[in-house]
């Protein structure tokens, strides 16, 4: 296999290329959507029982079907509407739509890990709600799931190569293409394998390493 | 030597007859800190053998070193005629002549108290279901819990489920039992219980060797003291002499603190 | 919905196609994750290396990726292996699900006390006879919570074999769509489908969850 590989190689600064497309919209989808993320987990455990039902809603329904099946209703089925959406835009509505239903999950969880005990202490104090959980609630909620939201991302990192298929030009996109035109394709498969596996090892070892310095208590 | 007899060193030729357990300069690290620094002991059959001193002293460790839960650096363990530092030397067989008593009990909390003691009888020695069966009922009578035979361990208070783990640990006759700090983890209302079941075996004539912090059952029950500081044993003898006349400074600081 | 009743018997079989594969692969899975979990827990060096490399490497790639890599990639490595679109589907997606229940395992066996296996071998037992009757009985309780977790996520990852042709639910409801030319209706029938089937299943979890506690 040895030939194959280093006819390959010329691809790979259009491979690096298209990686940098995935982590850009994965990146997107993760920060905008974990902003989503924050006010679905509130919602989900608030009291306001409209907010409380709809959020639910929303959060099982993004949970329990396939992105695949989101992106082909953003990208085709809007279609059908007249709201026709660009790869780009499809893919990145998608991702982020996604990932809000996931995070808010994982924030309400680390919400929770919260011992009530810091809040009444906190309510004993003087501060209002928005303020215990502005400062005291959510910082620590942060440490307690940074695990699982670095998880999240690399899940989400993952699965931003399902936007290949309605045609956003990320890395998997770009193997296709390449494998169609050159015919390497085990070399182009081995090095996108590789690229994947490379950005969430290194996700996984910075976010180990932010937990040691960001989080230090 | 021939490899049988590597593993096995025969009875009597340790210093002393009737030593089930001889020790002579254990040592033991955990990476580059030495717990046990040169240790030498010996153990006669039916002699009870409690070990006091501080906490680090490394007494647990070295209990643990006599089933082999932790392996030793250099110096030689033989225990009921096994050769433990040997590594042909078969510990399984060894565990079963020697039973041990965890701080956490280490119930199987997924087995109702009955099966708990007969699942190594059965598993292990191969001993046929109701013989097995029959043992754990008595076993039960001894340490005073026969009606929880049926109740899973989760239903059951710290002493009593000590008492079982005492229960299960019988079922196997061994000749040794090892007790690291059985009523450290109880409440004080239970701790008596515990205790009076292993002044019963001890009247009975069973080999222990228990690390523990209850000086008042030392000095009721024990055959012999030995006080450990540091990795070392710095002082041994009759209850009464180390717990009433101890010679040594750290012995008399330690029980100061203690009693 | 126009034409609603007509289209629904080939989402329907399509649905049926999923279901198979899920459960085809779900217990190649979950067996094949059984014994990388004890293999990373083994006391054997080489077992915990060979199960950790093949966790590690398949959790850090996209299952498109493993999928399009046995259909296009393989057959050239192995001509022999040119698999059918359903036979690569079912391997992708085992070799997939190993990975990740792998992991299950492992946490799992990991989570249960050491004083527990402390005691069975101070009683004299074996590896087996450890595993066999006090380990693997308390860990089969903390892995079905993640498990089933994990189930719904591989219902998910199935509508991945749409791409390579395994005609399952995803494909059936392109193929429906482009024919009829409402994408949006088929595709929310689709959403629903997969719906039904993993719902229930996160409600077991969470039931089961609670159980637990």
């Amino acid at each position: 296999m040895g030939p194959d590989f280093s006819a390959a190689l010329p691809y790979l600064p259009h491979l690096l290329h298209a990686l940098a497309a995935s982590v850009y919209i994965t990146v997107l989808g993760f920060a905008i959507g974990a902003l989503f993320g924050v006010p679905l987990a509130l919602a989900k455990s608030g009291d306001v029982a409209v907010l409380n039902w709809a959020s639910r809603v929303y959060i099982e329904a993004f949970r329990n079907t396939p992105l695949l099946v989101q992106l082909y209703l953003l990208y085709f089925g809007l279609g059908q509407v007249g709201l026709n959406l660009s790869p780009f835009w499809s893919a990145f509505a998608g991702l982020t739509l996604n990932n809000a239903a996931y995070t808010a999950e994982i924030f309400r969880a680390g919400f929770e890990s919260v011992p009530i005990g810091l809040r009444e202490a906190s309510g004993a104090l003087g501060l209002g709600p928005s303020q215990t959980f502005r400062y005291v609630v959510f910082k620590p909620a942060v440490r307690n799931v940074l695990p699982a939201l670095t998880n999240q991302f690399i899940i989400l990192f993952l699965f931003s190569s399902v936007a290949s298929i309605i045609s956003f030009n990320e890395l998997t996109n770009a193997l296709q293409e390449l494998v169609s035109q050159t015919s390497l394709t085990l070399a182009l498969f081995t090095f996108g394998a590789a690229l994947y596996y490379t950005v969430s090892a290194l996700i996984a070892m910075a976010s180990r390493l932010a937990e040691k310095t960001l989080f230090r208590w | 030597m021939t490899a049988g007899s590597a593993a096995t060193v025969s009875p009597g030729s340790g210093a002393g007859s009737g030593a089930v357990i001889t020790v002579r300069e254990l040592r033991k690290s955990f990476g580059s800190n030495e717990v046990l620094k040169g240790i030498n002991v010996q153990v006669a059959d039916g002699e009870v053998v409690c070990i006091i001193g501080p906490s680090g002293s490394g007494k647990s460790t070295f209990l643990r070193c006599l089933n082999r839960l932790e392996m030793i650096n250099s110096g030689t363990i033989v225990v009921l005629g096994h050769d433990l530092g040997h590594s042909r030397t078969d510990v399984h067989i060894v565990r079963q002549k020697v039973g041990m008593v965890f701080q956490q009990f280490n119930v199987f909390p997924h087995l109702k108290v009955l099966d708990n003691i007969t699942l190594a009888p059965r598993k292990v020695s191969k001993i046929p279901k109701q013989e097995a069966h029959d043992r754990a009922v008595e076993l039960l009578r001894k340490v005073g819990l026969s009606e929880k035979a049926d109740a899973y361990p989760r239903e059951l208070s710290g002493g009593q489920q000590q008492r079982v783990a005492i229960a299960r640990a019988l079922a196997m006759r061994p000749q040794i039992m090892l007790f690291d700090e059985p009523t450290s983890a109880l409440d004080p209302e239970t701790i008596g219980e515990v205790l009076s079941v292993m002044k019963d075996l001890a009247s009975e004539g069973m080999t222990m060797v228990v690390v523990t912090h209850e000086i008042g059952f030392a000095r009721e029950v024990a055959d012999r003291v030995i006080f450990m500081d540091d990795g070392l044993i710095v002082e041994e003898g009759t209850s009464s002499e180390v717990l009433k006349n101890p010679r040594n400074e750290r012995t008399q600081a330690f029980l100061r603190k203690v009693l | 919905m126009d034409g609603f009743a007509q289209y629904l018997p080939p989402l329907a079989q399509g649905l049926g196609m999923t279901a198979l594969l899920v459960a085809i692969s779900g217990v190649i899975g979950c067996i094949a994750g059984l014994i990388l979990g004890l293999a990373a827990t083994s006391p054997l060096p080489p077992a915990r290396w060979a199960s950790n490399i093949y966790t590690n490497i398949i959790r850090g790639i996209p299952p498109l990726v493993i999928l399009f890599f046995m259909y296009f990639a393989l057959p050239i490595l192995f001509p022999l292996l040119t698999l059918s679109q359903t036979l690569t589907a079912v391997i992708g997606l085992s070799v997939y699900a190993a990975a990740y229940m792998g992991e299950i395992v492992r946490g799992s066996i990991r989570a249960i006390p050491v004083g527990q296996g402390e005691a069975s071998e101070a009683l004299g037992m074996r590896y087996y006879h450890k595993f066999r009757y006090v380990i693997i009985p308390q860990a089969m309780k903390i892995i079905l919570p993640p498990g089933v977790g994990f189930l719904i996520s591989l219902v998910k990852a199935s509508a991945l074999a749409s791409v390579i042709g395994y005609d399952e639910l995803t494909e059936e409801g392109h193929i429906v769509s482009t024919l009829n030319n409402q994408p949006l209706n088929v595709f929310l029938v689709v959403a629903v489908f997969y719906f039904v089937i993993s719902y229930p299943l996160a409600l077991l979890g969470r039931w089961y969850e609670r159980r637990l506690a």
